[in-house]
Formats: structure tokens, C-alpha cells, sequence
């Protein structure tokens, strides 16, 4: 069966109400008529042999690069570098392709025999993860043969003897990347490429980067200078990320850049109303909105979570492409985008985004009211390429419950970050230049980091960056059903309904506007002409 | 005349303390009533008749009035007795408009000076129950002097400072809160690159920054405040930074940069006044100061309850500050004092001479008649939540008048 692409849907009288995410939850809204609703593309059909197509991507590079089994020799030193949790969301059904992927190149390394062999989860300043979080991602077999042996790391971006300095890029950069890594003589990196803004040079040059190095593009002005992330050539975060890159192959850095690509099957078949269009969902999805709404809202916000964080997500790859950075990185944004594009035409006065109870950075954790801003404005708002769904000085409305709610141990320094610095200022730009410093370098936070379970101390500020664009861009944001006090304290409105947001939105962009509703996720870019 | 008198009734104070439980719906009025008394008598010529314009309500006079203070300081107090020792009146003999200096030394009680009022810390009189007067460590605690919320009192000649003119009768009626905010400062030298956090913004917290911004100039001022208007004022009156109670851990610890061990930060603020002196104030105060830093209890303290190991185990140095007096030379050398070399080493003079240029006044917010007193002392005593700073009576409807008519004039 071939798959649908995405479709717009125009809002008549006859349209059944629209689903929207809201945390751990849902719920149904009825759109204006005249609205627009845009559906991602059905799931593509997967690789139906995935162990085989592993094996013949490594066999068969792409670009200027051998095949993997002829860049290595017995005597090497071989580093492979993986995507942390934060990757794919959510997390998905075992075996995952990290495992599938990482088993394969440790076969080639074995035929070889290769016996310097390190892995590392490449963190960059997310959290180190779990036990159970590693053996998901890599399998027993793999966790078991190195993690006992001290040959699974997690990077660490504050190990200063476990850096190594690189060199500036012609714009003056600083590259600084794990020592192991810089010093092997083939790094092998493994990539889940959920979305276009992941992979590419930035796997490297972010996921195993110290602070030094990542804060000359996870910055304000670089976030201002991307339109959108997910369109690669006019995103200044790839720019740098691309400069850094070319630099580390510059100076004899290896890499055998391996990439793949999910599609968007991405929640059980129990739940599959939330991937349908609400017109075709049958006796069967409606029963089971029904059911499993009435039984969200009268459970204890905890144990829903609870529920949602033991979601494994059905994805199945439908790509895989490995060799020399740039050329497989082509290829596989080419593949995201056949999963992932929808073509629309023209801005709407106003945008709405349901979201849901994961990002990447709340994996088996609270999506605290930083993150509700990031997901919305940071991640769902820059789902464009050309332009923004949303015109300028339109409005955003988010539905989530925004509870003034902070995971300690993950998320320490963003309960300081929320308390203390936008209590002061929701600015970005003032707020990088007054107190991402101190955060950033903060003992207690390094602490966490490199010992806990705790994301760095500088990770909020990246969070409130991401919003930076949208935040230039609107004219306003407005959380439906969010706390009072956490929504004020983000600096948006807050409204109690969906139809009280329209009425609120109305004194910017005016009466009668025009309201697009991206129904994601599943996930999908809008291409707006 | 009309006084509002206290009595000493273990009944009355009791149903005070049950009250105060319950202090958004009753008022802590029990202790009190509103009474015709005769006029004091002086005792001897150094005595001096004055009629009350302004006479504020302590933190102190609630905590008194609530059953909520430790019955320890009893043989200082002579009942019954007329509450009031922030007051700035007119004596009658000159009618010039004074301030009183509260604190009843040796000097007020004709006695030889004892070795501390010889020195001039009268905050540490040894003979606060001897002499021409009854006991009592204040005015507004001595059944022989009356207070300041009444329509008449008495102030010995030595207690009575002659205002200038050009300080109004609001910045006056902070003045003895003033002294004992300079005196708070000055109990534990600071230097100023010192962090310094103050804990509660009441009157004397909000007193306690404004002498710190003026006299020391520490590093970081970093004011602890529940409520909107506290915030705004301790902002204005030179705070650095104004947390809330739950948030003052992370904000020292991330100011300090300390890590945290056990619920304690590896180091902390160099010196902390505690302007509340609750059993969870004093806890909190050691938790967030550093190893061998200084505690210094600005509030008053009833009997408290808290686990002293980190005070042992970090070697802090927990200090009471009580009223005012004679300061010590050492702590005078530091920051803007030491360039202000006219001004006297005695912190109710320095209170004087800051008072209108703090504009202290400002923290007046509410004035009642003595008739009013139960919803003055409601207000006095949910003063954070109802939007108050600094309650005081005015007692004299006479003084009122005369001050009115020179306003107009």
C-alpha cells in the first residue's frame, strides 16, 4: 500500500472537530470555519530487511569515503559515537536501530580485529543516561561486552583532560571535541535522523563538543539567523556546525558518518486515532478517544505520566546511508523531507500546536513550562521551510497544561533558570548576556552533570534561545489550559479554552483572522510558499 | 488621658497566643484595652512630660501582644504598662518635637553608670530593675513611665532628642527602628566584599538594607521578601537581588557558587541578619552561611526549636542585636564610615542624621487612633499580606491638630 502524502485540510461546517495533544492527553476542538488543518504524510513503508540494508550501506559508502571494513585494521583505534535519548521520541520499540546499526559495525571491527574499540553516547550537555535508557538503545549484548569494562562513556563536555583542543574555523570558532574521539583513527558516528536538523556535520561538532565549542552556535544571534532549522541552507546553526566539521577533516579527524531515517508510525496500534484523520476514524478510534480520555482526566498527573513514558513508538527505518559526512547527510534530509513535507500555501494570521507530553530533552521526565516553550516556539514553530506558517506578528496559540512542575534531578539548573533569571527577564538576548555565564560555569551544576543524571547547567538558556526566532517573529503566544503562573512567568497568555485563545489572539492580528492547526505529531515540516 | 494598657493576665495572653493561630480572622487585642488612666507623675526634675504625634507598632509589641514571646524577659517589664517605644512627640515644657530613645539605662533610672552604660551601651544595661522607676527595658515596657500609645508620657531628659525641622514626623517615627537597623549592621563587621543576605523584609529588615547600602556597601545585598511591596521597597532601598523564603537557598548557593552537601552549600553568604528569629528562620539563616560567617538575630526570638550541628560544624557565629547604644570603634573604620568622620559612634545619632536622607519615612503606610487599635494591630499584624509596612497610633488629637495647622501655614 502506498502511503498518503500530508494533506490541508480546509475547515468547513461539516468537518468534525480536531484533535489536539495536550500533555498527557488529548482533547477535540472545533476549528472556525475556514481554518486550515495540516496531516503529516501517512507512515512509509519501512526496509522490509533492515540488518541487510545496515550491511550493504556500510559496504556501499556514499561519497569520497571506503567502504567501513576497509577503513579499519587490527591496530586501530575506533570510536563509536551514538545519539543519546534524546533521539528517536518517542523512544522506540526494541530492537533500536542503534543497537541493529552499532552490532553490525562491531561484526566488520570483529572480522578485522579491531580491539580498541570505545563507545560513546554523544551528549554534548544533555544528561548522561540510565542504565536501562543505554541497554534500550545499544541491547544487552552490546551494553554487557563494554560497559563492564569501562568502554562505554558517556561524553563529558567538563572533562577537561578529556577534551581535545582543535582549532578555530575561519570565523573564528573554537572546535573542541573528545579527546578518544579526536584521537582515534576512525570515528564511526550513528545517527537517528528523526528530523532534517539532526545529523550532518552537527553530530560531531555538537553531540561530543565541549561548552567552549558549542556556544558559538547555540547562541541568540544564531538562533535569530536560522529560518528554519530544518532547512539546512538557511540555518546558521548548520553553518557553524558545517565550518567546525569541515575543520575536524581538515586537521586528519576521521568520520564515517552513518545515517538513518525513521518513518511515521510513531505511536501503538491501541492509540492509532492519533495518527488518523479525524473523518476516517472508525467506531474502534472513537471509542478508544473516548475511553482512554475519560481516563486520563481522572488519573493523578504522575501515574499518566507514568503510562506515557512506557509508550515505546512502532517507528521502522526506511533509510539508511553511511560514509562521508556531507554527501549521506544530503540524502538523508532528501528522506525526511519525503516523510515529512507538506506543501502549503501562504501564512495564517494565527498558528496552533497541540503539544504532547515528550521532547527531547523529557524523555522518562516532566515536560517542565521551559520546555513547553521550547517544544512549542523552538521545535513545532521552526517546522517551516520558506517561511514560517505563522506571519509576522501573528499569534501562537500552544495547548498544553504547563504545570509549574521541574524534574531536580534532570532539570536543576532550569528551576534556578525559571525562578531566577526569567522572573527577571524573558529577553534572550539580555538574558545570554547577564547570566548565561554564571550558569554555564557553575560548580554544582558541572557536579550534576558529570556524576547525575542532570543536564548542564547552561542547557535552560539553549532551551530559551531556541524560542528566540518565534519569539522575534509573533506578536503574541498564548497557552491554552496552562498554569496561571507559569504561563506569566514565560511571559504568554494564558486562556482557558481554545475559542477564548481566538478571542484573546483577536487583539493583535485582528477580527475574522485566518488560523492554521498543525496536527502534529506525527511529525511533518510545512513548506510554505 | 486615653492609653491603651496591658496587663498582666496569663488568661488574656493565652487567648492571645490561640488567637494569633488564627490571626487572618481575630485580632491580637486580648492583652490590651483601651482605658481613661491619670496622667504619670514625674519622678524628679530630669523627667519630662511629652504628648505622642506618632508611636509605632514593633514587630516586638505584636509578638508580645500574641503570647508569642519568651516569658524570660518578665522581671524587665512592670505591669501594667503602656506599650509604645517608637515614638516622636512633644515635650511639654518647651514644646519642642523630640524623638525617645527607648532603652531604660542607668542614667534614666538615676543610678551610678553601670560598666556597660558607662561605655555607652546602654543596650546592655545591667540594672534594667532598679532605681526611681519601675522595671522595665524600654519605654512602652515601664508601668512608671507610660508608652507611646497614649496621649501622655514620660522620657527622662537624657532619652530626648530635639528633631530638627526639616525631618518630618514619618521619618521620625522610624528613628528608634533605625538605630536598632544600625546597630543590627554594625554588631559583626562586614567588608565590602561581602555577600550579605537579610532575611525577612519587615520594618527592620527593610531598615537593616537601607543602613547596610548606606554605611557598608557591601558586595551583593541579597534581600529575602514574601510579599510584592517588600520586594519593591527593599529594591529601592539598595537590595541587590529580592528572593522569596523558598528560594533563598538556590540563590545564595548559585551566587556563591557552592556546591551542596547534605542540604548545607559548601560555602555561602559571609554574613546573614535574620530580621524574623523563628525557630525555620534561624534554621534557614545556617544553612545558606558560610563556614566561620556570622548570624546576627535582628528580630526577637521567643523559644525556638533548631538542630545546631551545622552552626557547631561550621563554626558560625550566631549574634543577638538588641536596640542601640555606643558602636565599636573596629566596625566604624569600615566602608563609607570611615570617610564620615563627623558622624557620632552611636548608632541613635547616626539614625538621627540618616533617617531623612533614607527617606525612612516612606515605610509609614498606616496610622490609627488609639480608638482604632484593634484593626491597627489586625493590619500591624498581617502587615505583609494587607500591603503595610510600618502601623503606628496618633495618640493625641491635640498634637494632630497643631501639626495640621502648621502644615497649612
Amino acid at each position: 500500500m502506498t502511503q498518503r502524502p500530508g494533506f490541508v485540510l480546509d475547515v468547513d461546517r461539516s468537518t468534525p472537530p480536531t484533535l489536539f495533544w495536550h500533555g498527557e492527553g488529548w482533547k477535540l476542538e472545533k476549528l472556525p470555519v475556514g481554518s486550515r488543518v495540516i496531516y503529516a504524510p501517512e507512515p512509509k513503508s519501512p526496509i522490509k530487511d533492515p540488518s541487510r540494508a545496515i550491511y550493504e550501506a556500510l559496504e556501499n559508502p556514499i561519497g569520497d569515503s571506503k567502504p567501513l571494513k576497509d577503513l579499519m585494521f587490527s591496530d586501530m583505534k575506533l570510536t563509536i559515537a551514538f545519539d543519546d535519548i534524546s533521539l528517536p521520541l518517542p523512544p522506540m520499540q526494541a530492537p533500536d536501530i542503534r543497537q541493529r546499526v552499532i552490532e553490525t559495525v562491531l561484526e566488520i571491527a570483529a572480522e578485522v580485529g579491531v580491539e580498541d574499540v570505545v563507545l560513546i553516547a554523544a551528549l554534548a550537555l544533555h544528561r548522561r543516561m540510565t542504565e536501562p535508557e543505554l541497554r534500550h538503545a545499544l541491547g544487552n549484548r552490546v551494553f554487557d561486552a563494554f560497559n563492564p569494562h569501562g568502554l562505554l562513556l558517556q561524553h563529558d563536555a567538563e572533562d577537561l583532560d578529556g577534551l581535545e583542543y582543535i582549532g578555530k574555523t575561519e570565523k573564528g570558532e573554537d572546535v573542541e571535541i573528545s579527546k578518544r574521539a579526536a584521537t582515534s583513527d576512525l570515528i564511526v558516528y550513528v545517527n537517528i535522523n528523526l528530523v532534517a536538523m539532526d545529523g550532518g556535520h552537527k553530530s560531531v561538532a555538537t553531540g561530543l563538543a565541549s561548552y567552549k565549542s558549542l556556544k558559538h552556535h547555540h547562541n541568540v544571534a544564531t538562533m535569530l539567523a536560522s529560518k528554519s532549522f530544518m532547512d539546512q541552507h538557511k540555518s546558521e546553526l548548520h553553518s557553524s556546525n558545517w565550518r567546525m566539521g569541515r575543520l575536524l577533516k581538515k586537521e586528519g579527524i576521521k568520520i564515517f558518518q552513518i545515517e538513518t531515517t525513521l518513518n511515521n508510525n510513531t505511536f501503538p496500534s491501541q492509540f492509532r486515532f492519533l495518527e488518523k484523520r479525524e473523518w476516517e476514524w472508525d467506531l474502534r478510534d472513537r471509542a478508544t478517544y473516548l475511553s482512554s480520555k475519560k481516563a486520563l482526566d481522572n488519573l493523578p498527573s504522575n501515574l499518566k505520566r507514568s503510562i506515557f513514558n512506557s509508550i515505546n513508538s512502532p517507528h521502522k527505518m526506511t533509510s539508511i546511508q553511511a560514509g562521508e559526512v556531507e554527501e549521506v547527510h544530503k540524502i538523508t534530509t532528501e528522506n525526511v523531507y519525503a516523510q515529512q513535507m507538506v506543501s502549503i500555501e501562504g501564512q495564517s494570521d494565527i498558528v496552533s500546536f497541540g503539544l504532547p507530553y515528550i521532547s527531547p530533552y523529557n524523555v522518562n521526565s516532566v515536560l517542565n513550562p521551559i520546555l513547553v516553550a521550547c517544544l512549542g516556539l523552538g521545535y513545532f514553530f521552526n517546522l517551516y521551510r520558506g517561511k514560517p506558517l505563522v506571519r509576522e506578528g501573528g499569534v501562537v496559540i500552544l495547548s498544553h497544561p504547563t504545570p509549574y512542575e521541574f524534574n531536580p534531578v534532570h532539570h536543576p539548573s532550569y528551576i534556578d533558570f525559571f525562578e531566577d533569571v526569567l522572573s527577571v527577564s524573558t529577553d534572550p538576548l539580555y538574558i545570554q548576556e547577564n547570566f548565561e555565564e554564571s550558569f554555564a560555569t557553575d560548580p554544582w551544576y558541572r557536579h550534576l552533570y558529570r556524576t547525575g543524571n542532570a543536564y548542564h547547567g547552561v542547557h535552560p538558556f539553549y532551551m530559551w534561545y531556541w524560542c528566540a526566532h518565534a519569539l522575534e517573529h509573533v506578536g503574541k503566544v498564548i497557552i491554552v489550559g496552562g498554569d496561571v503562573r507559569a504561563v506569566k512567568r514565560l511571559g504568554f497568555q494564558r486562556a482557558s479554552t481554545f475559542r477564548d485563545a481566538l478571542e484573546m489572539a483577536q487583539d493583535t492580528v485582528g477580527s475574522n483572522p485566518s488560523l492554521t492547526h498543525f496536527h502534529i505529531p506525527p511529525l511533518a515540516i510545512a513548506d510554505v510558499s | 488621658m486615653k492609653a491603651l494598657v496591658v496587663e498582666k493576665s496569663l488568661t488574656k495572653f493565652g487567648a492571645a497566643k490561640v488567637s494569633s493561630v488564627f490571626k487572618d480572622i481575630v485580632n491580637p487585642h486580648f492583652a490590651l484595652r483601651l482605658s481613661q488612666i491619670p496622667e504619670k507623675k514625674r519622678p524628679n526634675e530630669n523627667w519630662v512630660e511629652v504628648e505622642p504625634i506618632l508611636s509605632g507598632i514593633c514587630g516586638s509589641d505584636i509578638s508580645m501582644l500574641t503570647g508569642n514571646s519568651s516569658r524570660a524577659l518578665e522581671e524587665f517589664v512592670s505591669f501594667p504598662f503602656v506599650p509604645g517605644h517608637e515614638i516622636v512627640g512633644i515635650r511639654r515644657d518647651t514644646n519642642k518635637r523630640v524623638v525617645i530613645e527607648a532603652v531604660l539605662g542607668c542614667r534614666t533610672r538615676g543610678l551610678e553608670l553601670c560598666n556597660n552604660c558607662s561605655k555607652g551601651f546602654i543596650d546592655n544595661c545591667l540594672r534594667l530593675n532598679e532605681g526611681d522607676i519601675k522595671a522595665g527595658l524600654q519605654t512602652g515596657y515601664c508601668n512608671s513611665t507610660s508608652g507611646g500609645w497614649s496621649e501622655q508620657l514620660l522620657a527622662h531628659e537624657s532619652q530626648l532628642h530635639e528633631l530638627p525641622e526639616d525631618i518630618t514626623n514619618s521619618d521620625a517615627v522610624l528613628i528608634e527602628p533605625l538605630a536598632c537597623a544600625i546597630h543590627t549592621v554594625l554588631r559583626t563587621p562586614i567588608l565590602a566584599s561581602d555577600r550579605v543576605v537579610v532575611y525577612g523584609c519587615g520594618t527592620l529588615g527593610l531598615l537593616t538594607i537601607s543602613a547596610l547600602k548606606s554605611l557598608i556597601n557591601p558586595k551583593e545585598i541579597i534581600a529575602v521578601a514574601k510579599y510584592p511591596l517588600q520586594k519593591e521597597i527593599a529594591l529601592r532601598f539598595g537590595a541587590d537581588q529580592v528572593v522569596s523564603p523558598d528560594r533563598v537557598g538556590p540563590s545564595v548557593r548559585r551566587l556563591t557558587r557552592s556546591t551542596v552537601i547534605g542540604g548545607t552549600l559548601s560555602s555561602g553568604s559571609d554574613v546573614v541578619f535574620d530580621c524574623i528569629a523563628s525557630s525555620s528562620s534561624i534554621a534557614e539563616c545556617i544553612k545558606i552561611t558560610r563556614p566561620k560567617g556570622s548570624i546576627v538575630l535582628a528580630g526577637m526570638p521567643g523559644n525556638v526549636k533548631i538542630d545546631l550541628t551545622f552552626l557547631w560544624q561550621r563554626e558560625i557565629n550566631l549574634l543577638g542585636a538588641y536596640t542601640y547604644g555606643n558602636e565599636s570603634i573596629d566596625h566604624l573604620k569600615i566602608g563609607v564610615l570611615d570617610k564620615q568622620s563627623n558622624l557620632k559612634p552611636n548608632s541613635f545619632d547616626l539614625a538621627i542624621e540618616l533617617a531623612p536622607k533614607l527617606k525612612v519615612g516612606t515605610l509609614l503606610t498606616h496610622t490609627y487612633d488609639l480608638a482604632h487599635y484593634k484593626e491597627a494591630l489586625d493590619i500591624a499584624l498581617n502587615s505583609g499580606s494587607k500591603g503595610a509596612i510600618k502601623v503606628a497610633f496618633k495618640p493625641n488629637l491635640k498634637q494632630r491638630l497643631k501639626t495640621k495647622k502648621e502644615e497649612i501655614n
